[in-house]
């Protein structure tokens, strides 16, 4: 569907902005190794001020109609944050080893807190994002939260895995409306259909890697296995040895095809979705990334960063971010000159780095 | 100096209107801010301007007083207007996040303190902490790594009673005479494991685990006594706890500067099966050695015992030899550990 198109009378019509990505990878390149440099020097301290340091280069390189966005905690919030979830959760799961049951009842817990901590996180990094001299804000109430984080995947996956493309939806249908721009709210549903099709596309991939590779895995053990006298046990040993190996290394592939080829293929079919029904007032957004071209260019990023140690990892971020931004666009109905700022609380600091650490995935495809 | 001219854009305090404004600034450091045509819009001095970090090249904000910001794309003139009148933060990494020099230096100089963090700061913080772990904590490790054990093709032992007893009244004697007074409470523990082999491990807590196949390897019952105080050895030292420790301080630090990557999860699902996989290093070996040979001669076994049954497992291992863990994983400095322990038992 083409959004651009003119207006029906009575409503604004639309301007196309696309998203524009500046940043230069040499120029990140050097921010990134003095940051890593630091990091490690400090023993892990400056990874605080790293991680804001990498965020403003990001955000502020990302530009919507000339301006970007911007990034405002500052880096001693960050590193209590940091150090109040790592202590929270290393500690719990050193109750777990320790004490297994204490530890069960603590996991139970964070089941329940869950919700609070996402609310608390998503809130803290939209406070800490900026356009235009806007803050962005997030209100999510703790029951709408608890149906869209715990209970739903609970639900999704009962039925056989069958309503966890609703789950997933909802999830984002929850993030979505919850976000606001200054006080201007987000709306917007994603379609169902949208994440079936997704989902299903993902599942398929994944059928057709695991027959790839259980036929890569035949043929690289049959030969000996062959060769093999069964009544032999000495060699027998040796032949189940080898098998095990190869699975292992075969099992390897495929983790690693699912995580880097199969969940950003996802991601990316899910965020065209969510940003075609996504609306702030008047403005609509649209996302064109493509599958195949983003799964594609998440795994090739990875394999690039792993063979050469990391040293093209800032390479391949810019890369990527460039690859996301000029696929987005902001469809303006104003010249965005009437949003204005409310005077929200910050949010938790602890409950981003927190969910940082636990995966939890926050923020509607940024 | 003349007045300097810099673009920008005006933004009221929490307004998202833009409005294109020149910054007109004189030799104090005085600023007036002018819109469309010229006009004046406000004034401001520039000490009194929150500026923000210089990150590559990105555009900054200046954050006047009252809320309003500034967004400027010319850092350079920001920059040398900060020299001249600002307060002068954090100048010196963006001066280092700029040069190529410093960036190569960098890379020099993470990767050898990278080097001197794993290799002497983690095993010393770790060592420390694992003198202050109590004994009956530990002995909780020894629970969990049983419990895993099922992985490693173990099943229950098929030893008859009266010689677990015998082995277990040799421990018995070994620790009441060899190793006197000890925090550490021992507890003996048959295993049938067939891919493994004779082999026998030490769990940090104080569990000693003995493969039915060690046992029938053996010639005589001071030969499994040798083992015993070989093990017992690396319990006294610590030595499962200190390698824990250090695997865990290692996993722990990567998750600190990693933090948005990955889960912490990993770190300490994996912990207590690391212990039986990974081979203790040199030192600890040697060191085990010895205190097995005080050990023993305090107990009135010959400690040549640990020497022939060393070599008995060299001998019995063959083909298996490079991928088992534990004992003989050190197989290719054996001569030398052998040499070493002749050495001492010689000694008097």
């Amino acid at each position: 569907m083409d959004i651009d198109q003119p207006a029906p009378p009575g409503q604004p019509s639309l301007r196309a902005l696309p998203f524009t990505f500046t940043g230069r990878a040499g120029e990140y390149f050097r921010i990134w190794f003095v940051n890593v440099c630091l990091t490690v020097l400090t023993l892990g301290i400056y990874s605080a001020w790293a991680k804001v340091r990498t965020r403003r280069y990001f955000y502020r390189n990302t530009l919507v109609d000339g301006h970007g966005f911007d990034y405002h905690a500052r880096p001693i919030t960050i590193l209590k944050g940091r150090i109040i979830a790592v202590v929270v959760i290393g500690g719990s799961y050193a109750l777990f080893f320790w004490k297994p049951l204490i530890g069960l009842a603590v996991f139970l817990g964070w089941f329940l807190i869950a919700p609070w901590v996402l609310n608390l996180a998503s809130r803290f990094n939209a406070r800490m994002t900026s356009y235009r001299n806007v803050r962005f804000g997030f209100t999510g109430s703790y029951g709408s939260a608890f149906l869209a984080v715990c209970l739903w995947p609970i639900i999704g996956v009962l039925p056989l895995g069958l309503l966890l493309p609703v789950a997933m939806q909802r999830k984002a249908a929850y993030l979505m409306r919850h976000y606001r721009f200054g006080v201007t709210p987000f709306e917007g549903a994603p379609s169902i259909g949208a994440f079936y099709a997704a989902s299903l596309q993902g599942v398929g991939f994944m059928m057709l890697v695991g027959i790839v590779l259980f036929a890569v895995t035949m043929a690289l053990v049959m030969p000996a296995m062959l060769g093999t006298n069964l009544k032999d046990p000495a060699q027998m040993k040796l032949a189940l040895a080898h098998t095990q190996m190869i699975s292992m290394m075969v099992n390897w592939v495929g983790i690693v095809f699912m995580v880097f080829f199969i969940v950003p293929f996802f991601r990316a079919k899910t965020r065209n979705a969510i940003f075609a029904a996504l609306t702030l007032g008047p403005h609509r957004f649209t996302s064109r990334m493509s599958g195949l071209g983003y799964g594609g260019l998440v795994f090739s990023n990875f394999l690039l960063s792993v063979l050469t140690l990391g040293l093209l990892y800032p390479w391949a971020q810019i890369r990527q971010a460039r690859y996301v931004a000029e696929r987005t666009a902001l469809h303006a109905a104003t010249d965005l000159s009437e949003f204005h700022a409310d005077d929200e609380s910050p949010g938790s600091v602890a409950a981003s780095e927190l969910a940082a650490l636990e995966g939890l995935a926050i923020g509607i495809g940024t | 100096m003349t007045a300097r001219h810099i673009r920008g854009w005006l933004f009221e305090g929490g307004r998202s209107a833009a409005e294109p404004v020149v910054l007109v600034v004189d030799a104090f450091g005085h600023v007036a801010v002018t819109g469309a045509g010229g006009v004046t819009v406000r004034t401001f001095a520039w000490r009194d301007a929150q500026v923000d970090d210089r990150i590559g090249d990105t555009e900054r904000r200046l954050v006047l007083s009252d809320g309003a910001a500034i967004e400027v794309g010319d850092n350079d003139a920001v920059d040398a207007l900060e020299r001249s009148f600002g307060r002068g933060k954090g100048r010196f990494i963006a001066a280092l996040e700029r040069r190529w020099v410093a960036a190569l230096a960098a890379i020099a100089l993470t990767i050898l303190a990278a080097w001197a963090v794993v290799q002497y700061a983690v095993p010393a913080a770790a060592d420390l902490a694992a003198t202050r772990v109590p004994p009956p904590l530990a002995a909780n490790l020894d629970v969990q790594v049983l419990a895993g054990l099922k992985q490693f093709d173990s099943h229950d032992t098929a030893l008859p009673q009266e010689r677990r007893d015998a082995v277990g009244r040799l421990l018995d004697h070994l620790v009441a005479d060899g190793v006197g007074v000890t925090p550490w409470h021992y507890r003996l523990v048959f295993v049938d494991m067939p891919r493994v082999g004779a082999n026998a491990f030490a769990l940090p807590g104080g569990t000693i685990l003995v493969t039915d196949q060690l046992v029938k390897l053996a010639k005589n019952d001071d030969q499994i006594a040798a083992v015993m105080a070989h093990e017992i050895g690396h319990v006294e030292a610590r030595h499962g706890l200190r390698s824990l420790l250090r695997g865990a301080g290692l996993g722990a630090l990567t998750l600190f500067i990693f933090g948005d990557v990955t889960s912490l999860s990993h770190v300490f699902v994996s912990m207590p099966l690391v212990l039986i996989n990974s081979a203790y290093s040199r030192d600890f070996e040697s060191e085990a050695d010895a205190r097995g040979i005080t050990y023993l001669r305090r107990a009135r076994i010959p400690p040549e015992a640990l020497v022939e049954m060393l070599e008995l497992l060299e001998r019995d291992c063959g083909a298996r030899c490079a991928e088992a863990p534990g004992w003989l994983s050190n197989h290719p400095l054996m001569p030398e550990r052998l040499a070493a322990l002749r050495a001492r038992i010689a000694a008097p």
